[in-house]
């Protein structure tokens, strides 16, 4: 085209205003590609949201009142339950890394053909129903299930251990379930690190230790990061894992949004614990954009 | 005391009264008039169905056989399915303005807490026939359609034939050591700590009723809390605790433990300190096939359907009039749970007591098990 060519000041005007015009025609059109996402998203989840969020200002009277939110204030019972779904949110977060990390570093060490098959393996739980899932865990872990039977027959240990029904379970299975969230984000950027560069500072002198930890973990932190945003927040509204593996005795805030919606009449009750928790979870991700620079991240 | 307590005594004394008959020329005149007030009245594609919701699972597949079908037959409609999980899914629909079911079985406490919430259309008693129902089963908004029970049960390979044969037992972990299992709702574990704590069956609704032995309930449920491996969530996963031996000694429902007993475990239970409920029927507000919807209760409830879905499963018939149509032998009556002998040791639950508190009963219960 000739728009780098033209030096003259009538022609360059023109041109302008062409590459103006171009500009917006562009934007506009885009705008239209994604207008379909923007209202799909506006109505399926603002609305909601915003309709529920209203619904929790109103007592079972159909009243506004703070009620709702009083009484997650003042009981001991919704206390413990953020408290609860804090901790396991963090135990599964801290073991998927620990799980998440290594298992990524050494499939980037792989050639590229085994470490797509292995990927397979990381990605077909994923695929599986969570139910599924679950369930195959409880046949694993309960009293006379496959790993407690072998440890007896080993005798290793004389008493079943009790690794169903518990906290242990739950963490245990959340865990499954929310390690590919870690492993595909982390995976993702470890794979685009330049390893010439691990080398050139192996090659300058520094100990393979060293490299590692000021050359290689450092340009996978995005990804990391990434994974963790993921798996905690997910975390948070857990649901099915708990439910089913802890005994009735762990309850996260999801299994107390749904038996609030239950045992009361009004739905207000229940959204006043969804929006604490969307506020709650809002509140993560905005401190994590602090602490790790999650613009960083999604802006590359 | 709730007037449903008298119920079961009605349904006992009618058993060996053979003398009463089903009156079919009544009933299939109903049938046509009602088809014809329904072909005339309602659009053309509502008329020939209606939606049923039930508990789903094999619980299910048992009234689809022995009511859903022959009633689909029988009126000529179609009876589609869907599975309910209690009273949200019911409140759900009505706040959505998009009411799916015509005809749902929940808990005898659902009906009447949605029945004073204005959410249940009015049954129209002139398609429904209730020749055989006692009087206590029904309600201007709902009907009783059977009476089940959950029982403590254990397993023989942990303790023979002397297992826990009382809730006194159920919490005495040095004479009856192994994992419990118990339901992970408030309903139920109140009473049983009182009858733990020796409350007689009769009067453990009064004993609640007062500041003091809700207190004495709470203080001894408190105890057996430790012991409590899992607080289970629905019935196929109590038969699977037990049936898997995760638990030793479980409250679960008593139509559950034959299916054990089927797949080769050895099962006992008892039926002292059982807990009786009922299940009705109900039409949720602004349900789309009305008229279908009360003719497919009154298919549901008479004599010989009752008697086909006892027969199957051992709960206790709404219809009193099942024992006298010929299906059930004296033999399969004995095992029903509303038997005169089965039926004296066991509490019949009263569906008003947990009626508003339910909430707050419900949260102090979570409190308690909370890890």
């Amino acid at each position: 085209m000739s728009i780098h060519e033209s030096n003259g000041s009538p022609q360059s005007l023109k041109n302008a205003s062409k590459i103006k015009f171009e500009e917006r025609r562009e934007s506009l059109t885009f705008l239209g590609l994604s207008l379909p996402a923007i209202l799909a998203i506006l109505i399926v989840v603002f609305l909601p949201i915003i309709w529920l969020s209203s619904l929790s200002f109103y007592n079972a009277a159909g009243e506004l009142s703070m009620e709702n939110y009083a009484r997650i204030y003042e009981s001991a019972l919704y206390r413990r339950t953020f408290v609860v779904t804090f901790q396991i949110s963090i135990a599964v977060t801290l073991i998927c890394v620990l799980l998440g990390y290594p298992l990524c570093y050494w499939l980037t060490k792989l050639p590229d053909r085994t470490a797509s098959i292995l990927m397979i393996f990381v990605l077909v739980p994923f695929w599986t129903s969570i139910l599924v899932r679950t369930y195959a865990w409880l046949v694993l872990l309960q009293r006379n299930g496959i790993i407690n039977s072998s440890l007896m027959s080993l005798g290793i240990i004389d008493e079943p251990l009790q690794l169903a029904h518990n906290l242990t379970g739950s963490i245990i299975g959340m865990v499954h379930v929310m390690l590919p969230f870690l492993v595909l984000p982390l995976y993702a950027t470890m794979r685009s690190i330049d390893t010439d560069l691990v080398r050139a500072a192996v090659g300058l002198g520094s100990s393979p230790r060293e490299a590692f930890w000021r050359v290689f973990f450092p340009m996978s932190r995005p990804g990391l990061f990434a994974g963790i945003v993921l798996v905690f927040i997910l975390s948070l509204g857990f649901y099915v894992t708990p439910a089913l593996m802890g005994g009735g005795r762990v309850q996260m805030l999801a299994q107390r949004i749904e038996s609030t919606i239950t045992i009361y009449s009004n739905w207000g009750a229940a959204s006043a614990l969804g929006v604490v928790l969307l506020l709650l979870a809002l509140v993560m991700i905005w401190l994590m954009h602090r602490v790790f620079g999650l613009d960083k991240l999604f802006m590359r | 005391m709730s007037e449903t307590f008298n119920v079961y005594k009605g349904v006992c004394v009618k058993y060996h009264n053979k003398d009463k008959k089903v009156s079919k020329g009544a009933l299939s005149a109903l049938t046509v008039s009602a088809l014809l007030t329904v072909g005339v009245a309602s659009s053309a594609q509502a008329n020939d169905e209606v939606v049923f919701a039930s508990w789903g699972g094999s619980f299910q597949d048992t009234l689809r056989s022995t009511m859903l079908e022959p009633a689909s037959k029988a009126l000529g409609i179609t009876v589609k399915e869907d599975t309910t999980n209690g009273i949200q899914d019911v409140r759900a629909q009505i706040n959505a303005g998009a009411v799916a079911w015509d005809v749902t079985e929940q808990e005898l406490s659902t009906c009447e807490t949605l029945k004073q919430e204005g959410s249940l259309e009015p049954l129209d008693y002139n398609l429904i026939d209730t020749m055989g129902v006692p009087q206590e089963l029904i309600n201007s908004h709902y009907v009783g359609l059977l009476a089940f029970t959950k029982v403590i049960a254990y397993r023989k390979d942990k303790f023979g034939d002397n297992g826990p044969q009382s809730w006194a037992d159920f919490w005495d972990v040095d004479k009856f050591p192994g994992n419990r299992g118990m339901h992970g709702k408030v309903n139920y574990n109140l009473e049983a700590a009182l009858m733990a704590d020796g409350v007689p069956v009769a009067e453990v609704y009064d004993t609640l009723a007062t500041d003091e032995g809700m207190k004495r309930a709470w203080s001894k449920l408190a105890e057996i809390v430790p012991h409590v491996t899992v607080w289970y969530r629905g019935g196929a996963q109590s038969a699977q605790l037990l049936r898997d031996g995760e638990v030793d000694m479980i409250h679960m429902g008593q139509n559950h433990v034959g299916y054990i007993n089927d797949d080769g475990v050895g099962v006992n239970f008892t039926y002292a300190g059982a807990t009786m409920d009922v299940d009705c029927l109900l039409v949720p507000k602004g349900a789309p096939n009305k008229e279908n919807a009360m003719r497919l209760i009154s298919e549901m409830i008479n004599a010989e359907t009752q008697a086909r879905l006892v027969k199957a499963m051992p709960f206790g018939p709404a219809n009193s009039d099942a024992f006298n149509v010929g299906i059930l032998t004296d033999e399969q009556a004995k095992r029903l749970p509303t038997f005169p002998d089965n039926f004296a040791p066991q509490l019949l639950v009263d569906p008003k007591f947990y009626i508003g508190q339910l909430g707050e009963l419900t949260e102090e219960f979570d409190t308690l098990i909370q890890q």
